[in-house]
C-alpha cells in the first residue's frame, strides 16, 4: 500500500494524479498535513512540478471542461482532513473514463466530493450574514472570522456588491488571510502580522443598541438553546459582539419553557 | 440616536410577528447602501432558536386598540414608547453596515389613528430609500383602515408588504379584535394583490418586489387546522401571497376567560407549516391533505398522512418512478430526490445507495422499492406506528426549517 504525501502549492494534487497515472499506481491516501499512515503503508513524497500539474489540468478540462476543474479548486478550500484523498479520487475516476462523473451520487467518492462542496458553500452564504463589522477610526469596516474553510475571498464579493462606496477588510484571523476592498478592487493576501484596530467613536454605542435588541427579540417562553446552537454553533460565535456581552440577556431569559428542551437533536437530516 | 430604552420597548412589543424573512426579492444597489440576496439571509439565532434577519420593530407601541390577544392592547398596563422616523432610519443604517440585519421589518401600534400611524411608517421608509440611499430589504407591515392611496405609495418603496389577517375566522376576530373587521383586513390585502398583479401585468419590478405575506395567530381561538389550511389555500390563490405565517399564541398576561392561559405547543404550528410546504412546492391541494373539520396528525407529518391515507399508489420504484411522484413519498425531500434522479441514471439504485444519499429511510422504506425489493411494512396502522415513534426524536428539529424562510431555502437548496 502506498500513500502520496503533497506539497502545499494549490494545484499539488494534480502532481499526484500525474505521478499516479504515469506509474498506473493508486495511492490510498493522499495528504498534505499531517496523516497517520498505517505499518504497512509506504509514504511518498511527490514534488511539486508546475508542468506536471499543468498537464493535468489540460486533461481535466477535456473530461469536463472548465467547470469541472473549477469545482475542483472549489473543493479544495475544505479542510476536511479527507480533502485530498476524496478530490485525488474523483479527479482520477473522471480521467479514467474520460467524463465528468460528478453527479453520479451511488460512488462514495461523488457523494463525498458532494458532501465537501455543499459544506463550502452553505458556509459561504451563513457567513454573508455572521460576519460582523466594526468601524474604525480611519472609517474603513474590519471584521475577523475563522470559517472551517478557506473561504474569505468567496464571500467579499457579496459585501463589494452591497456596499460599493465603503472601505472594508474581511480577516481571517485562522489563516492569516485578508480580503480587502478599497472602494473599487478587492484585493486578498496573506500577512502574518498582527492587526491592531482603533475604533471609532460611536461603535461601541452601536454595538450596544445592538445587543440591547439582540437580548429582548427573542421570545422567552420559547427558549430553545439547541435550536440556537445547531444554526449558530459556537465556534463562529466569538466573533459575533451580541455572544461577547452575555451578561444581560442570562437575565433576560431567566423563564423558560423545559419540556420543548432536550427534545432537538444537534444534527440537521434530510427534508421529506 | 435611540436611546437603549425605548429600543428595548419597541423590540419587545414587535417579537411576537413572526414574519420577518427577508427572502424574495433582489434589489440591487444603485448608488447608495445595501442590496437584497433573494434567498434571504439568516444574520444571527437568539435564544428561542429563531433567525435576526430584519430590524423587528414598531414605530409605537402606544396602541389605541384593544386586541384582547396583543401584548400592546391599550388596555395592557406596559411601559410605552415610540420612535421617530430619523431614529428608525439612523438605526436601520448603522446596522446594516455592521452586517447585523438585512433590512427592516417596520410595524407600528395604532397610535391615534390608522391614517396617522400610517403616515409616519410611510415617511419612514421614503426618508430611508431617498435621503439615506438605503437599497436593502424593508418589509412594511400594513395598518388595516388606512387610507388606500398610502398603502399604495408605499408599495413601491418598499420590497414586502403584510397585512395580518390575526384570526382564522370573522367570528373569532370579533371576539378577541373589537375594532377589527374580516372586512378591514381583506379589502386591503385585496388591493395589494390587484396592485401586485397590475405592476407585474406592466412589467414593474419595483412594486413589491417580495410580493405579499400575511399572519395568523394559532390556538388563541377554536378553528381547525382543516379551516386554516383551506384559508391558507384561499389566500395564495386569491391574493397571491408568498407566504402565510402562523404563530402560536403565547399568553400576553390578559385575563380572560376567552383565551387560553397556557402558550400553545409548537408541534400544532409545525405540523401546519409542513402542509403549508406541501401545498406551496409539492403540488398538494387542500382537499387532498385534510377535511374542513380535522385538525393534523399530531404523530405523524401531512405527508405521511396523506400517503397512508392513499397506501393502494404505494409503493412506487426508484428506480423508474416520475419525479413528481418521488416527490411524494414521505422521507423524499427535494434534494434527495433529484439526487435519485441524477444517480439513476449511471446505475441502478439499492437502499444502501439511498442511505447514502440521507434518504430518511425510515419512513420511505414503507413506500418504496429499490429494483423490486421491498423492505418495508404493509399494514397502515403499523408503518404509521413505526414513523411516529422514529419521529418523535426529530420532529421538533425540523420544525424550526419551517419556520424560518431562510433556513429551509438553504436547507433545501433551489426548492423553487
Ligand atoms: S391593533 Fe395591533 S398593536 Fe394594537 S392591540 Fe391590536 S394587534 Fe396589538
Amino acid at each position: 500500500m502506498i500513500a502520496y504525501k503533497i506539497s502545499k502549492e494549490k494545484d499539488a494534487i494534480f502532481c499526484a494524479l500525474f505521478e499516479s497515472f504515469t506509474l498506473k499506481e493508486r495511492p490510498i491516501a493522499v495528504f498534505s498535513g499531517a496523516f497517520q499512515p498505517s505499518f504497512d503503508c509506504q509514504v511518498k513524497t511527490i514534488n511539486y512540478i508546475k508542468n506536471n500539474a499543468e498537464r493535468v489540468k489540460k486533461g481535466i478540462i477535456k473530461c469536463g471542461g472548465i467547470s469541472l476543474l473549477s469545482t475542483l479548486f472549489y473543493v479544495m478550500r475544505s479542510s476536511d482532513d479527507l480533502m485530498e484523498s476524496i478530490v485525488f479520487s474523483v479527479a482520477h475516476k473522471c480521467l479514467s473514463a474520460r467524463k465528468n462523473l460528478t453527479d453520479n451520487y451511488s460512488d462514495p467518492d461523488m457523494l463525498a466530493f458532494y458532501e465537501l462542496k455543499t459544506k463550502i458553500s452553505h458556509e459561504v452564504h451563513i457567513m454573508t450574514g455572521f460576519v460582523r463589522f466594526e468601524k474604525t477610526l480611519s472609517g474603513v469596516w474590519y471584521s475577523h472570522i475563522t470559517p472551517d474553510n478557506d473561504i474569505v475571498d468567496l464571500i467579499a464579493p457579496h459585501f463589494k456588491k452591497r456596499l460599493p462606496n465603503e472601505k472594508f477588510i474581511l480577516h481571517d484571523t485562522k489563516r492569516n488571510i485578508l480580503t480587502a476592498y478599497d472602494g473599487k478592487n478587492l484585493i486578498t493576501l496573506k500577512s502574518d502580522k498582527p492587526v491592531t484596530v482603533y475604533l471609532d467613536k460611536d461603535e461601541i454605542e452601536f454595538q450596544n443598541l445592538w445587543q440591547t435588541y439582540f437580548d429582548y427579540a427573542p421570545v422567552f417562553e420559547r427558549k430553545n438553546l439547541r435550536q440556537q446552537a445547531n444554526f449558530l454553533p459556537h465556534r463562529y460565535r466569538r466573533n459575533m459582539s451580541e455572544f461577547l456581552g452575555t451578561l444581560e440577556s442570562e437575565i433576560a431569559c431567566a423563564p423558560q419553557v423545559s419540556d420543548l428542551n432536550g427534545l432537538y437533536k444537534p444534527d440537521v437530516t434530510d427534508d421529506d | 440616536m435611540i436611546d437603549k430604552e425605548r429600543l428595548k420597548i419597541l423590540t419587545e412589543s414587535a417579537k411576537y410577528d413572526v414574519s420577518c424573512s427577508s427572502s424574495g426579492s433582489a434589489r440591487k444597489n444603485n448608488g447608495g447602501v445595501g442590496n437584497a440576496s433573494y434567498g434571504g439571509i439568516c444574520h444571527s439565532f437568539t435564544q428561542d432558536g429563531r433567525c435576526i434577519s430584519l430590524l423587528k420593530i414598531l414605530m409605537s407601541n402606544k396602541c389605541s386598540y384593544d386586541c384582547l390577544y396583543c401584548v400592546n392592547r391599550y388596555s395592557n398596563d406596559i411601559p410605552r414608547a415610540s420612535a421617530t422616523p430619523d431614529e428608525i432610519c439612523e438605526l436601520t443604517m448603522e446596522f446594516y453596515k455592521r452586517n447585523y440585519i438585512e433590512g427592516l421589518f417596520l410595524s407600528s401600534a395604532v397610535e391615534g389613528s390608522p391614517d396617522r400611524t400610517m403616515e409616519l411608517m410611510l415617511e419612514t421608509v421614503i426618508k430611508l430609500r431617498k435621503v439615506y440611499g438605503f437599497y436593502g430589504y424593508i418589509h412594511l407591515k400594513g395598518i388595516p383602515g388606512a387610507d388606500k392611496i398610502l398603502l399604495d405609495r408605499a408599495g413601491s418603496y418598499v420590497d414586502r408588504m403584510s397585512y395580518n389577517i390575526e384570526l382564522p375566522s370573522e367570528k373569532s376576530l370579533k371576539l378577541l379584535a373589537p375594532q377589527k373587521s374580516k372586512k378591514s383586513i381583506l379589502v386591503p390585502m385585496a388591493n395589494t394583490a390587484e396592485e401586485y398583479i397590475i405592476a407585474r401585468k406592466e412589467k414593474n419590478h419595483r412594486f413589491l418586489p417580495a410580493g405579499q405575506t400575511t399572519q395568523m395567530i394559532i390556538g388563541a381561538s377554536p378553528e381547525t387546522d382543516g379551516q386554516i389550511i383551506r384559508l391558507t389555500e384561499g389566500l395564495y390563490d386569491k391574493f397571491q401571497l408568498k407566504r402565510v405565517y402562523y404563530s402560536s399564541y403565547v399568553p400576553t398576561n390578559s385575563k380572560t376567560a376567552l383565551l387560553p392561559q397556557d402558550p400553545v405547543g409548537l408541534l400544532r404550528e409545525h405540523r401546519l407549516y409542513q402542509a403549508d410546504w406541501l401545498l406551496r412546492f409539492y403540488g398538494f391541494k387542500a382537499e387532498e391533505l385534510i377535511d374542513k373539520d380535522e385538525n393534523l396528525d399530531p404523530t405523524v407529518d401531512p405527508k405521511c398522512s396523506w400517503a397512508l391515507k392513499n397506501i393502494h399508489l404505494f409503493p412506487v420504484e426508484v428506480n423508474t418512478a416520475s419525479p413528481e411522484m418521488l416527490l411524494r413519498v414521505p422521507g423524499i425531500g427535494f434534494k434527495s430526490a433529484s439526487k435519485i434522479v441524477a444517480a439513476r441514471r449511471y446505475a441502478k439504485l439499492d437502499f444502501c445507495d439511498l442511505i447514502k444519499m440521507r434518504v430518511a429511510l425510515k419512513r420511505a422504506v414503507h413506500f418504496i422499492t429499490c429494483d423490486g425489493k421491498f423492505g418495508g411494512q404493509e399494514k397502515p396502522t403499523a408503518i404509521k406506528n413505526l414513523i411516529a415513534l422514529s419521529e418523535r426524536a426529530d420532529t421538533f428539529e425540523q420544525m424550526s426549517m419551517f419556520s424560518n424562510g431562510e433556513i429551509s431555502f438553504s436547507v433545501l437548496g433551489g426548492e423553487l
